[in-house]
């Protein structure tokens, strides 16, 4: 699986680098994550991924190679897990833009076992919207840290599992239903919920 | 177990008139009375009261006392090395008794390994590296479903990936070795030849006309309602092990177990309930099995293991997967006159196939089908590759599908390139029934036939001159409309012992009938219905030949402890092999009533006559005895010095194959926008000799119908490059509905079998096997004046899309 695309931080370059290579910054931002630490030169960590049916714990460890300053590295993800496994390897790099940075990635991803074999239909649109919402949360965190004050604490913002997993859903579901249905489903979903609390109600 | 050896195929010779003219006819015989119910009666099914209000007994349906659960860890990867296995989390959990390992079953005497059907070896569970997705590498054993289902997440396996080899064709090569535990480092298992080379050669030097194709017959799966299980029971104090098990070879099983375990084949017990549906899928032993046994040995508890929906898609034997180059000569009338086939058969990791062991690729060398050529010459070999292993005669008679799609695959490709009309392409190219007996140029003996007889019923059913003329119009409009043709030989009812066995064990069948005092009859056999109906037709039969009505016969299979040994209900074989041994052992019956009849009417052998139901004495038929009468003299005044009781097994050995046929025709509509395949008409005509039960024969013909059209159309497993099978759930792996089967038409022409007792040839597979070649024929011949010559199935709307696409009929 072949996941490439860009991505605009709404700040310099400098702090990007600085939250892209801080665990408790990844580990904020990152779908499910329970742990990640810096161990060798190599983060270690535990991930909860749920792809359609299919949920469940991953051992992953992500090694950073070719690391050239504020410009980018390459990364190699070993993850493993009951559901099944992820080996990837993803090319990041970064440009000023000004006072902005664009983050440009390249990835080749395989995925195996039961993730695959279950939850295969999904996964593309999974992969795209965990980057996607992973993405979004860095850009919070970096813009929350190039405006804290000097000697300040930066206060790391994370999105709770459930406010996390809403959004992923949500993203998964604009790939795979077509908007007039969706808003059908919507409708649907709303008058379903409405007689439920009707029937209670009485 | 050793390693087959290439091999050239040879037939025995057969005795005299097992191969011969038979008149054809249209209607059903029907001999006995309706409340006799014999041969020809639409009997309702005895076994559907129980189905039907959900009164089934399968095997999930066994409860006992203290009964454990079992459920498999499975690899993720379709090729690795395995590094460790830490089950501790797993055992700490609360109900977990036991992790059940390759090492376990090592050192419980070499179990981890276990012979196949094909005599090749396969893991029951891995010590060192697992060479397929979803391979078993571990067991958890629990007290419930539901904590063992929780525990195999508690498994952790350390696996070193290693690489995956898919296509078999990258296999040869040899790059990747699959199984590095054999001598011989290659991934070539067997190569198999039949024919003539050196005449079929010459053949195609002297054609006019040479087509040549490539075909893929894809890997699918049986995917039956019931998924596999056991419940193994083993007594330690009796030393017994009682098995219920899904299995449509109960016998040969329980054999396979005492030879792999040890225990002596007597205190093994095999039970084999209801079954949903095995189509073939419940023939092979699965590691699944034979765990299971050994952790209720080990626990000396009953053990129940049942499958989910994607373990079996995934990792139970998968069907077909051949890889087919064939060439198709014809001489200057445009007559067929050769056939050249090359075939490539992805076995996966293990040969675990059920064909019988001289015939490695099955009867494929039937391949020559419904036409009268000089020569042929097949060769297969044999392919391990990291995908599970299989191979089995999903609903057909070992590789028969295959063979039956490629010839008239062929032969269609043969017809539009000599500008002739498909129909009359076979009508003046089949075997004439006037050429009978007849002896393949592979060498079968085909026992009747009449091609043309079933070909222009079909084409009169639908008119297919009118067709022509409304298909010529449609395309002059620009509309796409095609009529598909499949006139399939079949051979089935394995079989003649001299040439037919699996793992040594000759493939006879059996039945015994015991008629009790009251002139009710119990009968068992050896073999296993799946949801044939087996308890309906095999009572018609001996209702037939012995006037009891079929209601007073109960019939019992699949107890090995009680059922005469046979070798199991597949590839069709149940009519010809048991349903014959059912009528030798009632003419058995038969014989030794007359005496008693002689006995009570007080006259000799030679003056009484058979009636329907009684021997009557010749001339004067007042003077009678019913089976009835007799039965309960048998026990209450049988003749001094003849044994008591009315009882007899027969073990048959059937003379020849029987080969039913057909013509089946398929009249598609496609969309130009959207590729979509519509099948607007489908007319099918079977021959299979003479029919048992109307109703029973129509209901198979209608399933396997529709099991034809899913591989032609929908089902198909695909892997990715590593090895990871994408089609695990039904919502990937497309099983028709009744939303996608289009109306079935039946018709009938009735060429009885000359060797066997009652002209039946049996009619399950039929359907199955000739239905894909005619959709796939319609398809191409609504295409071929776009340039289209072949299309592999499944014909998906995208496949059929993509070449109008490219042909400029849509954008």
């Amino acid at each position: 699986m072949k996941l490439a695309g860009d991505y605009k931080f709404e700040a310099p370059t400098s702090e990007v680098w600085k939250a892209l290579l801080d665990p408790v910054v990844l580990a904020a931002v990152m779908p499910g994550c329970e742990k990640l630490e810096l161990v060798d030169g190599a983060y270690v960590g535990e991930l909860n991924i749920k792809v359609g049916p299919v949920q469940g714990k991953f051992q992953g460890k992500v090694i950073l190679a070719d690391v050239e300053e504020e410009k980018g590295y390459t990364m190699t993800v070993d993850g493993r897990g009951q559901p099944g496994f992820v080996k990837a390897t993803a090319a990041v790099k970064l440009t000023p833009e000004g006072e902005e940075t664009k983050m440009e990635y390249d990835a080749d991803a395989q995925v195996g076992g039961r993730i695959a074999s279950v939850g295969q239909r999904l996964i593309d649109s999974s992969a795209r919207a965990i980057i996607k919402e992973s993405l979004e949360g860095l850009n919070a965190n970096v813009k929350a840290r190039a405006n804290v004050a000097e000697g300040e604490e930066a206060v790391v913002i994370q999105a709770s599992q459930s406010e996390f997993a809403t959004r992923v859903a949500k993203e998964v579901a604009k790939d795979l239903i077509p908007p007039p249905v969706r808003t059908a489903l919507i409708v649907l979903a709303l008058v379903g919920i409405g007689a439920l609390i009707y029937l209670l109600s009485r | 177990m050793p390693q087959l050896d290439d091999r050239k195929e040879h037939h025995s010779e057969l005795a005299e008139g097992v191969s011969a003219r038979v008149p054809t006819t249209d209607e059903v015989q029907i001999k006995t009375p309706e409340k006799i119910c014999g041969m020809g009666h639409r009997k309702k099914r005895k076994e559907d009261p129980r189905f039907i209000q959900g009164k089934g007994n399968y095997v999930d349906d066994v409860k006992l006392p203290g009964m454990l659960y079992m459920d498999i860890v499975r690899s993720p990867y379709a090729h690795a090395k395995i590094n460790s296995i830490d089950a501790s989390a797993a055992l700490e959990m609360d109900g977990v008794l036991a992790v059940i390992t390759g090492e376990d079953l090592k050192a419980a005497g070499d179990l981890h390994w276990m012979p196949t059907l094909m005599s090749d070896t396969q893991m029951v569970l891995p010590i060192d590296k697992v060479v397929y997705y979803a391979q078993e590498v571990c067991a958890v054993i629990a007290t419930s479903r539901y904590i063992a289902a929780d525990a195999i997440e508690q498994v952790f396996v350390d696996y070193e990936p290693l690489d995956a080899v898919v296509d078999p064709f990258e296999a040869m090569k040899d790059k990747v070795i699959v199984r590095d535990d054999k001598e011989e480092k290659t991934n070539h298992i067997w190569h198999w030849e039949a024919g003539d080379k050196a005449a079929t050669d010459s053949v195609f030097n002297d054609a006019a006309t040479i087509v040549k194709e490539k075909m893929y017959i894809p890997r699918i799966h049986v995917s039956s309602i019931e998924t596999c299980g056991m419940v193994a029971n083993y007594n330690k104090v009796r030393e017994h092990m009682q098995i219920y098990m899904t299995s449509q070879a109960p016998h040969a099983h329980r054999t396979v177990f005492a030879l792999v375990s040890g225990i002596p084949e007597h205190k093994i017990q095999i039970i084999s309930p209801d079954i949903g549906g095995g189509f073939g899928g419940k023939v092979p032993v699965y590691p699944g099995y034979v765990i299971c046994a050994v952790a209720s040995l080990v626990t000396g508890k009953p053990v129940k293991w049942i499958e989910d929906r994607s373990e079996n898609l995934q990792a139970d034997s998968f069907a077909r997967d051949y890889h087919i180059e064939a060439e198709m000569a014809a001489d200057k009338d445009g007559k067929i006159s050769g056939l050249r086939v090359k075939t490539l058969s992805d076995c996966g990791a293990a040969d675990a196939a059920a064909n019988p062991s001289k015939f490695p690729a099955g009867l494929y060398s039937i391949c020559t089908g419904s036409y009268d050529m000089k020569a042929a010459h097949v060769e297969v070999d044999g392919v391990y590759t990291t995908k599970p292993p299989g191979g089995v005669a999903y609903r057909c008679s070992f590789r028969v599908t295959e063979a039956v799609h490629m010839i008239e695959r062929m032969t269609d490709i043969m017809a539009h390139e000599l500008g002739e009309d498909p129909a009359d392409y076979r009508l003046r190219n089949f075997i004439r029934p006037d050429q009978f007996p007849y002896t393949s140029p592979t060498g079968w003996e085909y026992d009747s036939g009449n091609y043309e007889g079933a070909l222009n019923k079909a084409m009169d059913m639908l008119d297919y001159r009118a067709l022509r003329e409304e298909q010529k119009e449609k395309r002059a409009k620009g509309e796409l409309m095609g009529i598909g043709i499949s006139s399939f030989t079949e051979v089935v009812g394995a079989g003649p012992s001299k040439d037919y066995d699996i793992l040594g064990i000759k493939m006879f069948d059996s039945a015994e009938i015991r008629i009790h005092p009251t002139g009710k009859a119990m009968a068992r056999f050896g073999t296993k219905s799946q949801g044939q109906g087996h308890e309906t037709t095999y009572a018609q039969i001996i209702a037939e030949q012995l006037g009891l009505p079929a209601d007073d016969i109960e019939v019992e299979e699949g107890d090995t402890d009680t059922a005469p040994y046979g070798l199991g209900t597949y590839a069709s074989r149940s009519t010809p092999t048991a349903g014959a041994a059912a009528v030798m052992a009632a003419r058995k019956i038969k014989a030794k009533a007359k005496k008693i009849a002689a006995h009570l009417l007080e006259v000799g052998d030679d003056d009484l006559e058979w009636n329907v139901d009684r021997f009557q004495v010749k001339g004067s038929p007042d003077q009678a005895k019913t089976i009835q009468e007799i039965a309960f003299a048998a026990y209450t005044n049988h003749p001094q010095g003849m044994e008591a009781g009315l009882e007899a097994v027969d073990y048959y050995d059937p003379p020849n194959l029987t080969f039913p046929f057909g013509s089946y025709i398929c009249v598609v509509d496609i969309d130009k926008g959207t590729g979509e395949v519509k099948i607007r008409r489908f007319v099918a005509v079977d021959d299979c000799g003479h029919i048992i039960n109307p109703m029973i024969v129509e209901g198979q013909i209608e399933g396997g119908l529709t099991m034809g059209l899913a591989p032609a159309m929908f089902e198909e497993i695909v892997y990715d490059e590593h090895g990871q099978n994408l089609t695990g759930t039904f919502a990937d792996y497309l099983v028709p509905t009744a939303v996608e089967s289009p109306k079935w038409e039946l018709g009938k022409t009735i060429t009885p079998s000359p060797h066997h007792p009652i002209g039946a040839k049996g009619v399950g597979e039929s359907p199955t096997v000739g239905a894909p070649p005619a959709i796939a024929n319609a398809v191409v011949d609504a295409l071929w004046h776009l340039g289209v010559r072949h299309i592999d199935i499944p014909i998906t709307p995208p496949k059929v899309w993509k070449l109008l696409r490219d042909a400029g009929v849509t954008d």
